[in-house]
């Protein structure tokens, strides 16, 4: 990262840590005088539950192989902001271009040299970038359900190219033989995710020309790093939350409070199998019913595995009911596991405003409700009782931890999904049985009505299949191979990646037949769209 | 009326253009995947509904031994006698099947048919020939007019 955050940040940090609080405290005008002194043990009506009630399986590792490789750009504002800072081991540092408009003609890039890893461990990459903590919200420029907080977007990369180049790498930079393998317009998220077909190229870079910036922090910055993704991108995670997930879980070290790396270092640390891929989906002020507004929109651009659903603060702040609250999650729970991903859910943090201790309590049953019916929901830690035994982590606006308990979150959220996830057994074994998926049908979504029909069927590892799929609303249709499958449980997600048949589908197979419970998501450059059949079936065959 | 429409044999003869066979296709399993649209030519009819057009998709794998399986759907587009729209659903479990001699392929099994007028059936017979410019569908006993492609693709592998 650049040291230069610019003036206006620290005050921006305040005012992200703690509108939230204010939004919440003002509701209960002097509740916090009314809330139970710290240290006075409170129930939760959960039981902690670090535990796993369903056996998870680790995801195959998602291994890190952009750390250090040499970096390149033509941009870096006389060397005081270098390529080398993107992709070094601190991500408290980023690589940033000058304060010029972003255009076609002024563009910047960052690009790696990638000649050095094994061919085979880079045919198919996962491209993560992090502007974040640049920019503090997931998305700067949503208006929460109860606006609370000022979103500044500073240097997000809005309009770029993912490209690969075949050049030979160990020498210079290549300045011809690009190849543009994706591409996005108009972003405003802080970080994205790109999981791409890079078989045959040595150089990967990204290049940028347009800025979601605000005035003097209208270039590109990031952190950028590649995954090895030949075995799948399930090692991959976002974490959607409110302003105590946007914080806690920065791309940045929070040394300063004690820290000692990212949530993924975190995990690398305790178990060097594994460096995931992750995204702080965090936004301040988000209640619930804010997640239920976004999760389609949001996982149609995330391409990995594990979700973290992590509301709840302001909900008990906004007096949400109790089964408002459970709706809410439900809607989202169902809408994670119908893309084939899996929920992540922790409790809510213990607070000392008097709505937090009047309402969380019954809104953390729920979410105890919420486990019982939905098994397939890895349990997130026990925030609850974490910060009750540690109630001095808690900082004085009541709701927000202290830096160092946000140190502490980091690490809670560390240790739970070591306990529940990495350190839960065998890693995902390679496919070894064999597996036929088949669909057709019709359904109606948010870009019209479409049919589709496919075939996928693997053996051991090598999976083989066609994919069409026609809207006739839009005209947009597919006719491509299927290069990729994974299958969890009645769910099957396949896709291939490359040109105009860089796609990703989602189905799951829930009744025979299938009108009316089969779902059906797309998810690609050209046309995200999905829903439930209104004809045909889905048959997710296994063991075949 | 109930028991004519029971007993209805739907059947389309979707005519495309010769369709290249895969070489060494025929020696394994053969892929039939598509989603498009079809025209009928003027004329075509079934239990009443004249047809215009229909949407469908497909995903049908077809084994050497002549045993295959997937889906079938297509909806069948048309105005019945007093020129109301009326879609008919066919909704098929494939089989059996094989590849041709011309590279196209012809699937079976059987299907759940909505007439769009509050009827059902069930257990409904039904082939498809298939070339990757049109199809030909035979449900039951009824032969419909061969329908061509539209927006979209069928792709035989």
């Amino acid at each position: 990262m650049t040291t230069d955050v610019g003036p206006t940040r620290p005050g921006l940090r305040v005012l992200r840590s703690f509108a939230l609080a204010a939004s919440v405290v003002l509701t209960s005008a002097s509740v916090a005088l009314a809330a139970p002194a710290r240290g006075e043990p409170q129930s939760t009506g959960l039981t902690p539950d670090l535990t796993q009630s369903v056996a998870a399986v680790a995801p195959a590792a998602l291994p890190l192989i952009s750390r250090n490789v040499p970096a390149f750009t033509n941009n870096d504002c006389g060397v005081a902001n270098a390529a080398q800072l993107a992709n070094d081991s601190s991500y408290d540092s980023q690589w940033r271009s000058c304060d010029v408009p972003l255009t076609i003609l002024t563009a910047v890039y960052l690009a790696y040299d990638l000649s050095s890893v094994a061919p085979a461990n880079r045919s198919h990459v996962l491209v993560a970038w992090y502007n974040d903590p640049a920019t503090l919200p997931y998305d700067h420029s949503y208006v929460p359900v109860h606006p609370c907080c000022v979103g500044t977007a500073l240097d997000i990369p809005s309009d770029y190219t993912i490209e690969g180049n075949a050049a030979p790498g160990g020498g210079a930079y290549p300045t011809t033989g690009w190849v543009v393998i994706t591409s996005v317009s108009g972003n405003h998220f802080h970080s994205r995710q790109h999981l791409i077909d890079f078989t045959g190229y040595n150089w990967l870079r990204i290049n940028v020309t347009g800025s979601d910036g605000s005035p003097g922090a209208s270039d590109a910055r990031m952190n950028l790093d590649v995954h090895n993704a030949s075995a799948g991108a399930q090692d991959d995670w976002i974490f959607f939350g409110d302003s105590i997930t946007e914080i806690g879980l920065e791309h940045n070290s929070m040394s300063g409070a004690g820290g000692s790396g990212t949530w993924a270092q975190l995990i690398n640390a305790a178990n060097p199998s594994f460096f995931p891929a992750f995204e702080d989906g965090g936004i301040g002020g988000a209640v619930s019913q804010d997640g239920v507004n976004n999760i389609n929109t949001w996982l149609a651009l995330f391409a990995g595995h594990y979700v973290g659903l992590a509301y709840g603060t302001n909900d008990a702040g906004f007096q949400v009911t109790p089964t408002d609250f459970y709706n809410n999650y439900v809607t989202m729970v169902q809408a994670v596991i119908s893309t084939g991903k899996i929920p992540v859910v922790p409790t809510i943090p213990w607070g000392c405003t008097t709505t937090i201790q009047q309402n969380a309590p019954a809104l953390n049953q729920k979410i105890a409700d919420l486990y019982a019916a939905y098994p397939q929901i890895i349990h997130g830690p026990d925030l609850w009782a974490y910060f009750q035994a540690n109630q001095a982590l808690i900082s004085s606006d009541c709701v927000h931890p202290t830096q160092q308990g946000f140190v502490a979150l980091r690490q809670q959220w560390a240790n739970a999904m070591l306990a529940n996830v990495y350190n839960s057994g065998t890693t995902t074994p390679p496919p070894t049985t064999n597996s036929v998926v088949t669909g057709a049908g019709a359904f109606t979504g948010a870009s019209g009505k479409a049919n589709f029909g496919f075939k996928i069927r693997q053996t051991g590892t090598v999976v083989s299949g066609h994919f069409n799929y026609s809207n006739k609303t839009d005209g947009v249709t597919f006719d491509c191979p299927v290069t990729t499958l994974s299958i969890s449980g009645n769910s099957a997600t396949f896709g291939s990646s490359g040109g105009r048949c860089t796609y990703q589908v989602t189905v799951q197979d829930i009744a025979k037949p299938g009108t009316g419970k089969d779902t059906f998501n797309l998810t690609s450059p050209v046309e995200s769209n999905g829903g439930t059949l209104t004809k045909g079936d889905i048959a997710v065959r296994t063991g075949v | 009326m109930r028991r004519l429409l029971l007993s209805v044999a739907i059947a389309a003869i979707f005519v495309g253009g010769a369709v290249a066979g895969r070489p060494g296709a025929a020696a394994g399993d053969v892929s039939a995947t598509g989603a498009a649209t079809g025209v009928f030519p003027a004329g075509a009819q079934l239990s009443g509904v004249t047809l215009s057009g229909s949407t469908m998709g497909m995903g049908v794998e077809i084994h050497a031994d002549g045993t295959a399986l997937g889906q079938f759907e297509t909806e069948l587009v048309g105005t019945d006698i007093l020129g109301a729209a009326r879609t008919i659903s066919v909704e098929g479990d494939v089989a059996a099947g094989s590849l041709n001699s011309d590279g196209s392929v012809t699937f079976s099994g059987t299907s759940t048919v909505d007439l769009g007028n509050g009827q059902v059936q069930t257990g409904v017979p039904f082939t498809v020939t298939a070339t990757t410019a049109g199809l030909q569908l035979i449900v039951g006993a009824t032969t419909l007019p061969s329908q061509t492609l539209g927006a979209g693709t069928i792709t035989i592998q």
